[in-house]
């Protein structure tokens, strides 16, 4: 399995390789693999062994991507201190655990707290690589917005046109006009 | 027609994707030009007929339905210098219907001279089955599909497939301009209305063209949040006789469904599920209505069940019931004469819907006086089929192709309704020897789990409500366990809701339901007799129990439904209900 900017694997077993991504304006980025990995897209370029000189998104800029691995990183690593808290027999790192969980509940929060032009963007690259938590995240948000609002409330929210017709919107009003009070 | 053999190898689909539906790509070869053209797509449920796609396949080809046409497998390989894809930029309706014409042409001056060995592809091929969650409708996302993933169609040489891609601009798979976020993707969108309850997502349905479109799509394919938090239906004479009150947990606040042509306030409600109410109407006739979709679907009639016998006056017409109060082993009182409207008011008690995956329909399960007997129906029956073997049930639920009900002993018998002959095994056996204070729920726990759920009949007029609240209520869960046919008791139901509802009662996880409270038991009066007990003034048993502490609430005071009529717990469903495949 080639992997690019590979750094050896660690004494102590953990794997610090390494991988690069480029996105489409040439920026490169370096990350670990496992975090990386949190792209179905990516890693399954990896295992295809297209890795090698680093990974080319023509449809990812840097400003989207560097926010994508920033939050693949902070996961990724998430992950590992859970699962060194789960082997570890000390009572305080486990009692550590729900507050670790709080904090990446925190950090989830903030992170995706973005204007919405770059909530769409993240969606879309969210989508495009196959990162699902992060999708998951974005999507939620959308729908937070989108909760107890009436249709026009909606349209100002996001800046929608209303482009029925006006025998259409009589039938949507018609069938569904229940809803809007 | 083609040999089976081909056309299975066609249907072969990823197991994981068997429900949804499938975007069929019809592709037409033309060999005397040596293109490849897009010619139309076919939208089909997974769950479809054979018969059914055959026939509007050859009607879009232009064939007369008895003509016959062959099918070919189409992966094959090109051997040819050039292909180019005549699937223009902007397709229009008019040229979509060309394509359609060439096609018919081309098929039908060659249709004497197809053979099976006709090399290299037959005129009209069923080119390859995605499955589409999406309906990429918009020629400019569908053009887009079909580049990707015409390569897994066809085996192209490299060469020809990068020919291929040059004579048309390769679509971005996604734009990042200062793109608004309604311009998102339909899948997208609908990944993001898969998260709303249903008010929500109906309102969300009404903000713009493509939005509508993409709830209408999700509403399609089943793929709105089913985890729906349960809302209060009643009716009340204040509001109207054709006017349903929806009250949602989720949002603490009632909306108001006009429901035209059905006088809902006149009708009782007797059960509720998969967004359906039960409901009888004044002839003691029986329905299914989905209040959000309005659809209204008869069951079969009363009169067709054994202890009701029609009574008809001159001119013919049915004018009473005759009510003959007995089951398969006795007799219970004499028999009564009853107005139409007033056999409802003894006979029915409590009605439950179920979806068999397994036969793809409706079950309806009718429990009604004296004793508990049940009834069933699939949609569609004619008659109720009568399970006489048994009485006294209460409650029941549907798994695993079995009907499983507990009676007021806490017996729990499962039948088998597959076949042409009920079977029978019992469960569980008594666990009481006598019965009538209590009733009893039996519930699917999210864990796997059967649970039997005792509650006190509480009967209470108004005027002694104060002294009520004050006594401590009680409410008993039980985990059946089939192998030592022994009862469970369990005293907190940690992170979950109990909804004991009219019909399909519900044990969820919480974390479902963020605004309702873990351990706490929703509980609406499904208790029978109730028209008796209410035209005595007493109070109908609705509210919300603390497990923990076993101290209650109303859901919602002062309580605005009409006193004789309970509300149901209902769980909506936007999905308007396909007859012809029965989903």
């Amino acid at each position: 399995m080639a992997s690019a900017g590979e750094s050896g694997d660690g004494a102590d077993g953990k794997g610090v390789t390494t991988i690069t991504i480029i996105s489409s304006d040439n920026e490169a980025f370096e990350v670990l693999e496992a975090a990386a990995s949190m792209s179905l897209t990516i890693r399954h370029l990896i295992e295809d062994g297209c890795a090698d000189g680093g990974i080319p998104l023509p449809n990812v800029t840097a400003g989207i991507l560097a926010k994508v691995l920033e939050y693949c990183s902070k996961h990724v690593a998430a992950v590992a201190a859970s699962s060194e808290a789960g082997s570890s027999s000390n009572a305080a790192d486990a009692a550590a655990a729900p507050e670790k969980e709080e904090d990446l509940a925190s950090f989830d929060k903030a992170f995706i707290d973005v204007e919405q032009d770059t909530l769409y963007d993240l969606l879309m690259a969210a989508n495009y690589l196959e990162v699902k938590g992060l999708l998951d995240l974005a999507c939620q948000k959308v729908a937070d917005m989108i909760k107890g609002k009436t249709p026009d409330a909606i349209r100002q929210t996001f800046k929608i046109k209303n482009d029925f017709s006006p025998e259409q919107e009589e039938k949507i009003r018609e069938e569904n006009q229940w809803a809007f009070e | 027609m083609a040999s089976p053999g081909v056309l299975q190898d066609l249907w072969h689909l990823p197991p994981e994707k068997s429900k949804e539906n499938i975007l069929l790509f019809f592709i037409l070869y033309n060999l005397e030009e040596e293109e490849l053209c897009f010619v139309r797509s076919l939208l089909i449920k997974a769950s479809g007929k054979l018969p059914e796609i055959l026939t509007k396949l050859s009607e879009m080809a232009g064939f007369t339905p008895c003509e016959e046409i062959e099918l070919h497998e189409s992966r094959v390989k090109f051997t040819f210098a050039s292909i180019s894809c005549k699937y223009s930029q902007e397709p229009t309706l008019g040229v979509l219907h060309l394509r359609l014409q060439l096609c018919k042409n081309f098929c039908r001056s060659n249709s004497s001279s197809m053979r099976p060995g006709f090399a290299p592809m037959g005129p009209c091929s069923i080119s390859w089955i995605m499955s589409l969650r999406s309906l990429a409708i918009h020629p400019r996302n569908l053009r887009a599909f079909v580049f990707r993933t015409l390569p897994k169609l066809i085996v192209l040489s490299p060469g020809l497939l990068n020919k291929f891609r040059e004579e048309h601009v390769h679509p971005p798979l996604m734009e990042i301009s200062a793109g608004k976020l309604p311009e998102l993707p339909r899948e997208i969108l609908m990944d993001i209305f898969a998260l709303l309850e249903i008010p929500d997502l109906v309102r969300v349905g009404s903000v713009c063209s493509s939005w509508n479109s993409a709830y209408t799509s999700l509403c399609n394919i089943g793929q709105y949040k089913q985890s729906q938090t349960p809302c209060l239906l009643y009716t009340s004479e204040s509001a109207g006789e054709n006017v349903a009150c929806l009250y949602s947990l989720a949002e603490k606040r009632a909306y108001k469904l006009t429901l035209p042509e059905l006088p809902i306030h006149r009708r009782y409600l007797i059960g509720s599920s998969h967004g359906w109410m039960v409901t009888v109407d004044e002839w003691s006739e029986m329905h299914l209505v989905n209040p959000i979709t309005c659809e209204q679907i008869a069951l079969p009639s009363v009169i067709t069940i054994e202890q009701v016998k029609p009574i008809y006056d001159d001119g013919g017409a049915i004018c009473k019931y005759h009510y003959s109060m007995h089951t398969a082993q006795s007799v219970f009182r004499r028999p009564l004469t009853l107005d139409l409207g007033k056999l409802r008011y003894y006979f029915h008690h409590k009605a439950l819907v179920f979806y068999d995956t397994s036969s793809g329909s409706y079950i309806v399960v009718f429990i009604h006086n004296p004793f508990g007997q049940l009834l069933f129906a699939r949609l569609g029956d004619v008659k109720w089929t009568w399970l006489p073997s048994h009485r006294n049930f209460q409650d029941c639920i549907y798994k695993d192709g079995l009907l499983y009900a507990v009676t007021s002993f806490g017996e729990i018998i499962a039948f088998d309704l597959s076949g042409s002959v009920v079977t029978t095994k019992i469960i569980m056996d008594r666990v009481k020897n006598h019965c009538g204070s209590e009733s009893v729920y039996i519930v699917q726990a999210p864990w796997g789990d059967l649970l039997q759920v005792w509650r006190p009949v509480i009967r209470i007029k108004e005027e002694h409500k104060a002294t009520f609240e004050n006594t401590a209520k009680w409410m008993e869960i039980y985990k059946v366990c089939t192998v030592t046919k022994k009862l469970v008791r369990i005293d907190n139901l940690d992170d979950h809701v109990l909804f004991l509802v009219s019909n399909q009662s519900l044990c969820s996880r919480a974390e479902e339901y963020p605004q309702l409270k873990p351990n706490h038991v929703y509980f609406t009066d499904d208790f029978e007799g109730r028209p008796f007990a209410c035209e005595r003034g007493y109070r109908l048993d609705i509210g919300v129990l603390n497990f923990g502490n076993k101290s209650m609430e109303e859901i919602i005071s002062p309580r605005p439904w009409s006193n004789c009529q309970a509300p149901l717990l209902i769980i909506l469903n936007p999905r308007k209900m396909d007859s012809a495949l029965h989903i």
